[in-house]
């Protein structure tokens, strides 16, 4: 056995992270309260431009596609698009929590667990087996465990860290007992060499039970019917920013690797996982938004709303080369307009000094017209609404499942979407109800000038890739093919 | 500068306004409210001087090649449809955007003065720009989607401007109205996008005009996309049967009622039709019908203006039956002759309704004309120029309204057949209603001796000249282009506005130019018919406001309730809807969906008590659920393979 070569370059949008979390941790040694804040943050968005950046420069290398570490990773451009997603939910995400009052004492610790947790994201849509996927998604997973628990004060906070980390573990080890599987069928784990094995005997009972239950870990993660019983709960509980970040960043990196997992591992067994999934985005899509419908906290119909969304994006696995095209571009929207919807929830939360419901938010976009202005505009958005991303995000999405074949999926996304309106619709309207127009005039909150541009700046994405989508799709495009094959 | 380049400055100087206004709103009091206006009336000169560069280029090019379509970007690809962000500038829309951008230029700066003092001077800035670049988007529309944007657009604006004084609930309710029928309209006009999608799988202007023939093949293909534009086109431009928002409208502030309610927006069915003649021209049966219901309109506002007594809804009921006439034009497949009364309209009939905001600031908003009478001794530049868009509208030779008025109805000559002559009997018998409305407004405001209420305010309110010169320059120029205007047609002497356009009117049929002598005998006829109506006014309301002679009575009552439309469609559609959704929310709503959910949250909750009662909620039976879910998918994965 050689050791392998580590290709620095590929890794270098991780790394960047990661060695940002490291020098966090001596900051939150050397410095104390906001300094330590402050300094935490510019390192946090120095970190999070900075992996960003590196993508762009290594989009082209090796023609996009580069087999790293002896093959455990692949940095293709769909993992690269990927950690671009990831990164500007973290840049979002950070400016959205800056006038948390909780950073005040751990701001270094937060951005360094924030960090973490992007670096295992990233490393985790790059995975090319088991065993790295497995290790990047415990990273992340332990990072985003404490960070849901951050708020050491919040009972709230801690039950749903408790919460997420009984239910993760679960999770993980259904994940890890269906990688054991596919290694007794195949004899290894890296998927490509799965590939051939399940080439070779696409019947075994083994790698299909294997199958089975990576498919029900991963479904953990990204949160299907009936895997999605822990997001309600651990939505609401966690601190919002925190919320915001998962919701985002870790949808985006749970669909990249199971795309990556279906189309690289066990494309051969596609009969049998293509039913499966197209029934549980059915389902997923339907049970989530009709309960959604009856949530009155925000957070919590937001959590629902998130669960229908991955119900849409299982629409894509299914949908091929155009599908993957189709779930880049759902997810950079998502990414962006779920950031700003719950930046804008933490807010009214701060202000109002209590859970944001359709009740406490009444009146309130017209004491803050820009906030309620982006929220209407995320809602509309989430909604899918022209001229908003989320009409053409949908638009493509239910375009590529009809191309596959799958023109009854689409129009049960129809279906949900227009059952959808029902809740993203009333939250607007309260935000606007004449009635309490003059009685929600409270201070602005300390801080709240960062979180507004938040706000603000992912309006805008929402609303620009929304009028002017060439760029941002010919770069998914890319980044698919880099995956995928054309038919 | 490339015309393409031009346009599209002239399209993103309106939008540059509308964003820089907001964004300067974020600065509180710190920024005088006064720079939203003069920021929105120069960025409307900047789009009207771009609109110039346009027409001035289009002209220089040879008459074949004066059609641009430029794309800026594809907003939307899936696999062989394709929608792009594109615009296309022809004579027709070089027209459009003279006419938008110019006396929407005019009557931004009469805004200035007209909301002076307004507490939300801003929004109303904000307003109007986004409402000019939503109407070019309209006109500019280079396919069907764009078009369909620009269509939904201005209908928004319309009614962020009908309610923009959102503390008077009749405003609320009126822009509620007009934003219901529109929404008709709009659905009218998606459908029949829609169809035209399925039968060419495009939505590109130039591709379906060349697949007419195509269309034209199957009659009730044609006839049904024709019709549903139709529908579009009619709420827009407030025609039979979808008129009855237009004079609620009127709650808005006047200059939105010259801008929106006459001058632009309203036109925008006359556009549609004119520039949708390749497929209109396959569809003979819809062109009867247009000139049919153009006919019965014209007729049907100039009787119910006669006897309204607000100043503004006169004026609305007026452009309703104007814009009929132009319907007429368009139907009788004379495209051009309603583009040039639409142009001509703008110019006089925005001058009507900024005479009528003059007066009606002159007199503290009082807008009934009972009310007024005897006002030319404190108003007698604005008298006169409101008499001479009056006499324009009445259609006398040789103000411009005659002009482009009469160009109709020698269409309807021209044609000879039994649609002709009812387009011009029609026509001439609404002339003479219109002279009788216009002139009676104009006797009851500005004759006669003063009423207690004008005497009382009309002085006071005068002291300082009839209104701020922003007000009454605009109003001054208009009552020159409304006379001169007419110039670019007149029978037997020029025709640069026909031959202007005869290049887009596609080649299915000929172009219909009248004769010169049927242009001189409809002019004859007319000039009589608008004369007979002043005249009579004169010997009726001569006097001022106190009439010596009324209606018989039952037309008086169907008059003044407008035919009874609002009471129609309040029985025909509102009691209806109401009914079936107390049903749904009794028999659907509340029993389904108020109920489902709670059920599985109610379950889900007593799965967890009885699993396992513990403090940390549900964790077991989450868990339960998850090792659940895991075993069905093992399962099936299973059976799958066995």
């Amino acid at each position: 056995m050689t050791t392998p070569v580590v290709q620095w370059g590929a890794l270098a949008p991780d790394l960047i992270l990661l060695g940002g979390a490291a020098v966090l941790l001596l900051v939150a040694v050397l410095f104390r309260d906001r300094t330590a804040r402050d300094i935490a943050m510019l390192v946090g968005v120095g970190c999070f431009v900075g992996s960003a950046v590196a993508v762009t420069v290594i989009w082209d290398h090796g023609d996009g596609v580069r087999a790293v570490l002896d093959g455990q990773f692949v940095v293709d451009r769909f993992a690269n698009a990927v950690r671009v997603i990831v990164a500007g939910s973290g840049l979002l995400t950070l400016m959205g929590a800056y006038g948390w009052a909780r950073l005040r004492e751990h701001g270094p610790e937060f951005v360094a667990f924030l960090l973490v947790a992007a670096a295992g994201m990233d490393l985790m849509a790059a995975s090319n087996s088991f065993v790295s996927l497995f290790v990047s998604l415990e990273t992340f997973s332990i990072a985003l465990y404490a960070l849901c628990a951050f708020d050491t004060k919040s009972s709230a906070s801690l039950e749903s860290g408790l919460k997420y980390l009984i239910l993760g573990s679960i999770g993980s080890v259904v994940l890890v007992y269906g990688a054991a599987f596919l290694y007794g069928a195949t004899g290894s784990f890296r998927f490509d060499e799965i590939a051939v094995g399940v080439a070779a005997e696409p019947e075994s009972l083994l790698a299909l039970a294997g199958l089975a239950l990576v498919l029900g870990g991963l479904g953990f993660k990204i949160a299907v019917v009936p895997f999605h019983m822990w997001t309600p709960d651990v939505y609401e509980g966690a601190p919002t920013p925190v919320t915001a970040f998962m919701s985002a960043a870790t949808k985006a990196a749970a669909f990249a690797v199971l795309v990556r997992v279906l189309v690289t591992a066990v494309p051969a067994m596609g009969d049998t996982w293509k039913p499966a999934l197209a029934v549980a985005a059915i389902v997923t899509m339907l049970f989530a938004n009709v309960v959604a419908l009856r949530q009155t906290n925000v957070k919590r119909m937001l959590a629902y709303s998130s669960v229908g969304h991955a119900g849409y994006l299982l629409m894509a696995l299914v949908s091929g080369q155009a599908g993957a095209k189709a779930l880049l571009f759902y997810l950079a929207v998502y990414a962006a307009t779920s950031v700003g919807a719950f930046t804008v929830v933490a807010i009214a939360e701060r202000e109002t000094g209590r859970a944001a419901t359709i009740d406490s938010l009444r009146g309130w976009g017209f004491s803050r017209p820009v906030l309620g202005g982006a929220l209407a505009i995320f809602l509309l958005s989430l909604a899918g609404f022209p001229p908003t991303a989320g009409f053409l995000a949908k638009l493509y999405l239910f375009a590529a499942a009809i191309d596959a074949g799958y023109t009854y999926l689409a129009l049960v996304g129809v279906a949900a979407t227009v059952i959808s309106l029902g809740y993203y619709l009333r939250v607007g309207l309260a935000l606007y109800d004449r009635r309490h127009e003059s009685g929600s005039m409270l201070p602005s909150a300390p801080g709240t000038a960062w979180a507004g541009t938040c706000a603000a700046l992912a309006a805008i994405v929402v609303l620009w890739l929304g009028i002017y989508p060439p760029d941002v799709l010919d770069w998914a495009g890319q980044a698919a093919a880099s995956l995928i094959a054309a038919p | 500068m490339s015309i393409a380049t031009a346009a599209w400055l002239a399209y993103a100087a309106p939008l540059a306004g509308c964003v820089l206004i907001a964004l300067l709103g974020l600065g509180g009091e710190r920024v005088p409210r006064r720079a939203a206006a003069w920021i929105a009336c120069l960025a409307m000169l900047v789009a009207f001087v771009f609109a110039v560069v346009v027409t001035v280029q289009l002209e220089g090019l040879e008459e074949t090649s004066r059609s641009v379509r430029s794309v800026a970007w594809t907003w939307l690809a899936a696999g062989d449809f394709h929608v792009d962000n594109s615009i296309l500038v022809d004579q027709l829309s070089a027209v459009m955007l003279l006419v938008v951008t110019g006396v929407g230029f005019l009557i931004h700066v009469y805004s200035v003065g007209y909301m002076q003092g307004d507490r939300e001077e801003r929004r109303y800035f904000a307003y109007l720009n986004l409402f000019v670049f939503s109407m070019l988007i309209l006109v500019l529309a280079a396919n069907f989607v764009v078009l369909l944007v620009g269509w939904g657009m201005v209908g928004l604006c319309s009614y962020l401007l009908i309610g923009f004084w959102h503390q008077r609930p009749s405003a609320v309710a009126a822009a509620k109205k007009a934003f219901v029928m529109n929404a008709v309209g709009d659905i009218g006009m998606a459908i029949g996008i829609f169809m035209i999608f399925r039968q060419l799988g495009t939505v590109d202007y130039i591709e379906v005009f060349a697949g007419r023939a195509e269309l034209g093949a199957d009659t009730s293909t044609i006839n049904w996309i024709c019709g549903l534009l139709l529908i579009g086109g009619l709420a827009k431009s407030a025609q039979l049967p979808l008129h009855t928002w237009l004079p609620d409208a009127m709650e808005g502030p006047t200059p939105v009622s010259a801008l929106i309610h006459a001058a632009t927006m309203v036109t925008a069915g006359v556009y549609l039709i004119a520039r949708m003649n390749p497929l209109y021209s396959y569809a003979p049966d819809i062109q009867h019908l247009i000139v049919v219901l153009g006919v019965v309109g014209l007729l049907m506002a100039g009787l119910i203006a006669l006897t309204q007594t607000d100043i503004k809804r006169i004026i609305a009921f007026s452009t309703m039956s104007q814009i009929a006439y132009m319907f007429v034009g368009v139907g009788l497949g004379a495209y051009w002759t309603g583009i040039y009364h639409l142009t001509t309209h703008a110019f006089f009939k925005a001058l009507l309704f900024m005479g009528a905001g003059v007066v009606i600031h002159a007199l503290a908003d009082q807008q009934d004309i009972r009310q007024m009478g005897g006002l030319h001794r404190w108003l007698p530049k604005t008298s006169l120029a409101m008499w001479i868009g009056t006499l324009a509208l009445a259609g006398i030779f040789p103000l411009s309204g005659g002009l482009s008025k009469d160009s109709i109805l020698a269409a309807g000559l021209e044609i000879g057949n039994g649609w002709g002559d009812l387009a011009f009997f029609g026509g001439v018998a609404g002339a003479v209603l219109t002279g009788l409305y216009a002139s009676r407004l104009m006797f009851t405001v500005f004759r006669g001796p003063p009423s207690d209420y004008a005497a009382a305010h009309a002085p006071h309110h005068t002291e300082h000249g009839e209104g701020p010169r922003t007000m009454l320059y605009p109003v001054f120029i208009l009552a020159a282009l409304a006379v001169v205007a007419g110039i670019v047609q007149f029978p037997g002497l020029s025709h640069v506005f026909s031959s202007w356009l005869e290049p887009v009117v596609y080649g299915a049929v000929p172009m219909l130019e009248p004769s010169a002598s049927n242009d001189w005998i409809a002019t004859g006829v007319a000039t009589a018919a608008g004369g007979i109506g002043v005249i009579v006014a004169a010997i009726v309301w001569g006097h001022g406001r106190s009439a010596p002679v009324s209606f018989p009575r039952p037309l008086a009552v169907l008059s003044e309730r407008r035919f009874f439309w609002d009471e129609l469609y309040h029985y025909a559609f509102y009691v209806p809807a109401a009914w079936t959704a107390v049903a749904l929310r009794r028999f659907v709503e509340r029993p389904v969906f108020l109920v489902v959910p709670d059920a599985i949250g109610a379950f889900a909750l007593l799965a967890g008590r009885t699993l396992a009662p513990l403090q940390t909620g549900l964790v077991r039976a989450y868990a339960l659920a998850f090792a659940l879910g895991v075993g069905g998918l093992v399962l099936y994965f299973m059976v799958q393979a066995a």
